[in-house]
């Protein structure tokens, strides 16, 4: 399991590869939750475009992330790219409840 | 060096005086092997009562007193001692570690021998000076160790205590004993767990004795008294006219006559405050007799015996409510509505203990309508369990007032949310179906659950329906309705995401795979078209287990002749 965070025109974008599952998926989001707490910026980008695979554990992650960003009056945009992620983000309606696109757009 | 004067010229009788103090036996042998000096350590070790008599006494005679072993047992000629080595020429013979056994005597020594060769001007050996180290305490606790260790690891290599417990015994034969037994208390009653010796032979002797004679639980002695008391005996010996005073039979006295008991030791198994069983450990044939340091061992050895076996048992239980609480959430069986054939597969992922995940469920709504539900809910354990007895339930209660799925499903994200502040999601499909004769009517819903497949009757498979919004996360999940009907002998496949993911991320499945899988000819009856289903995506995970729960609903409506079977009594009843 891959996180790799870059900042981007004033986003946060974390870059997650390997499999999100409930195997990972604690790892992840206490380094997530270490970002939020070292003042995220406004807008936060967790890009899934190398991620093999998600379960509902990932799913839960998101969902949390989101959570937490909305109450902090923050951004959080899910990259899905067009594998695996996002057909588990389509199938499960998560890619209507969280801001999804399927590719970063080009300069952001 | 003459200037350190009178201080370092000790007398001979200052030396023996000083030598007779060294806790180590030390010998002084001239070339023909004969002893030309020994110390009091060495006096008492040979045997001996006094110098002198051991010092007339040829060494040949003295050391056919004596056999010795090396650390694997095989046995060590004269020549090779390190002593023999010195006077043959070797200026520094490696010290050897040797058993030592005398004759007449049971108990062996440990003993390392030292020794250096003194030469004459001309560089030949004229003495070996031996020191013989006793070493049998630090010998004697490191083998318990080991012993120890190796027992812990067979106990720690499975849950299976029947098998663990059989091989430590027979790890303990011969080496800490010739007899190990090991007594098991089951609900007042006590069981024979295992006999180990050696010989095979023997040990079917001692078995077929427990059968002759069963050990009673109000012996005053033995297994059953130290099961009571939860307190070890020990006899060091066992005279003969012990064994004639307790045991009556003459046939069983001499039964165990012939197993040459020399002494036993008895010790309780227990742990965390339960008292489990009992090991039995004798010594025979090695003439060995038990003491207190062997009473040690038994106790370590038995207390581990026991925490492994309460481990097994915790497990055992544990396993037990999960398994229990798992088949709460499943049908026990499924119904056979009339003019459907229903077939379900479910494969848990996972330690046995671990609930929760994947359910489904088929019951009547009322009317001639029945619902299909499967679901998934976001981890495992028991708050996921929790979660999946509210979703069976509160969509069994709702299927009963409410006829749209979506309403069935959004009743149940209410029911999450308010109930349950964990956050803890599921994904759900609900279809209802009216079978009838001219096909089945299906309307369904997916709260995020993988949309049903359906087989029509020339093979093809579709996806059918639009994906929802999973349940227990927010307050307005979109959930849509849908509706499809099946022509007699067409299929509608429900399945969750064990099946596309339970190899992944090495195969990930999408629902076009699994509809390939699932494709079929016309005449294939649910439960085929479910097995395919279930085989392609264990085929995936190979000999692993499914890194997910797998569960699989497949509903067929009845082809019409089977159709007509049904029906036919009704059929002919007008005006029906």
């Amino acid at each position: 399991m891959g996180v790799d965070t870059i900042r981007r025109d004033g986003a946060l974008c974390v870059e997650l590869s390997g499999e999100l599952d409930i195997g990972s998926a604690a790892q992840v989001e206490s380094r997530l939750l270490e970002l939020e707490d070292g003042g995220a910026s406004e807008r936060i980008v967790i890009d899934l475009r190398s991620l093999g695979f998600l379960d509902s554990s990932g799913l839960s992650l998101l969902i949390n992330a989101d959570r937490r960003a909305r109450a902090a009056g923050r951004r959080l945009t899910v990259v899905s790219g067009n594998g695996v992620p996002r057909r588990i983000l389509t199938t499960s309606g998560v890619d209507r409840l969280l801001d999804t696109v399927e590719d970063l757009e080009p300069g952001a | 060096m003459s200037g350190a004067g009178p201080r370092t010229a000790a007398s001979q009788e200052e030396l023996r005086a000083i030598l007779n103090g060294v806790a180590d036996a030390v010998t002084a042998q001239r070339p023909d092997g004969e002893l030309l000096y020994a110390n009091d350590a060495a006096v008492r070790s040979l045997g001996f009562s006094s110098q002198e008599e051991l010092l007339t006494t040829p060494v040949a005679q003295v050391i056919t007193r004596f056999e010795f072993f090396d650390e694997s047992g095989q046995p060590v000629p004269v020549e090779a001692l390190p002593g023999r080595r010195a006077l043959l020429g070797d200026p520094a013979p490696e010290p050897l570690l040797v058993r030592s056994r005398r004759q007449g005597d049971p108990g062996e020594r440990w003993v390392r021998i030292k020794a250096a060769p003194v030469l004459d001007a001309a560089g030949r050996p004229v003495l070996a000076i031996n020191v013989m180290e006793d070493v049998t305490e630090v010998q004697l606790a490191s083998e318990s160790s080991r012993f120890l260790a190796e027992a812990g690891t067979i106990l720690a290599s499975s849950l299976d205590y029947q098998t663990t417990i059989g091989n430590v015994a027979r790890l303990a034969v011969p080496r800490i004993a010739d007899w190990c037994a090991v007594d098991m208390l089951e609900d007042g009653r006590i069981r024979h767990v295992v006999v180990a010796h050696a010989d095979p032979g023997k040990v079917e002797l001692a078995v077929d004795y427990q059968r002759r004679w069963p050990v009673e639980p109000a012996d005053p002695t033995g297994v059953p008294n130290v099961l009571r008391t939860g307190e070890p005996e020990i006899f060091p010996e066992i005279p003969d006219d012990l064994l004639a005073a307790s045991i009556e039979d003459p046939e069983q006295l001499e039964v165990i006559r012939s197993l040459g008991m020399r002494s036993v030791m008895i010790v309780p198994m227990e742990a965390r405050g339960r008292r489990l069983g009992a090991v039995t450990l004798v010594s025979a044939e090695s003439g060995h007799s038990f003491g207190d340091r062997d009473l040690a061992l038994a106790q370590a050895l038995a207390s581990r015996c026991a925490l492994a076996i309460d481990n097994a048992r915790l497990y055992g239980e544990r396993a037990n409510i999960a398994r229990t609480l798992q088949e709460s959430l499943l049908p026990p069986e499924l119904p056979q509505p009339p003019g459907l054939e229903i077939a379900a597969r479910f494969r848990a992922a996972g330690e046995a203990f671990e609930v929760g995940g994947d359910f489904y469920d088929v019951f009547p709504t009322g009317g001639d309508a029945w619902a299909a539900v499967i679901g998934d809910v976001c981890g495992k354990g028991p708050e996921a369990a929790a979660v999946t007895a509210l979703a069976r339930y509160t969509l069994r209660a709702t299927a009963m007032r409410e006829q749209l799925p979506s309403r069935v499903l959004a009743t149940l994200n209410e029911a999450m949310l308010r109930q349950r502040s964990d956050r803890r999601f599921c994904t759900v499909l609900y279809a209802i179906l009216d079978a009838g004769e001219a096909g089945t009517q299906v309307r369904f819903a997916s709260g995020g659950h993988p949309l049903p497949l359906v087989i029509r009757h020339d093979g093809s498979v579709e996806e059918v329906g639009e994906p929802g919004t999973l349940l227990g996360i927010v307050q307005d999940p979109e959930l849509a309705d849908d509706a499809i009907s099946l022509r007699p002998g067409e299929s509608i496949v429900l399945y969750t995401d064990g099946v596309t993911d339970a190899a992944a991320p090495d195969i990930v499945r999408e629902p076009r795979d699994v509809a390939q899988m699932a494709g079929a000819g016309a005449d294939d009856s649910a439960e085929d078209i479910a097995d395919r289903v279930l085989g392609a995506a264990m085929a995936d995970s190979g000999v692993a287990e499914p890194r997910d729960d797998i569960a699989i609903l497949v509903l067929r409506a009845c082809p019409a002749a089977r159709l007509h079977g049904v029906y036919g009594s009704r059929a002919a009843v007008p005006n029906r």
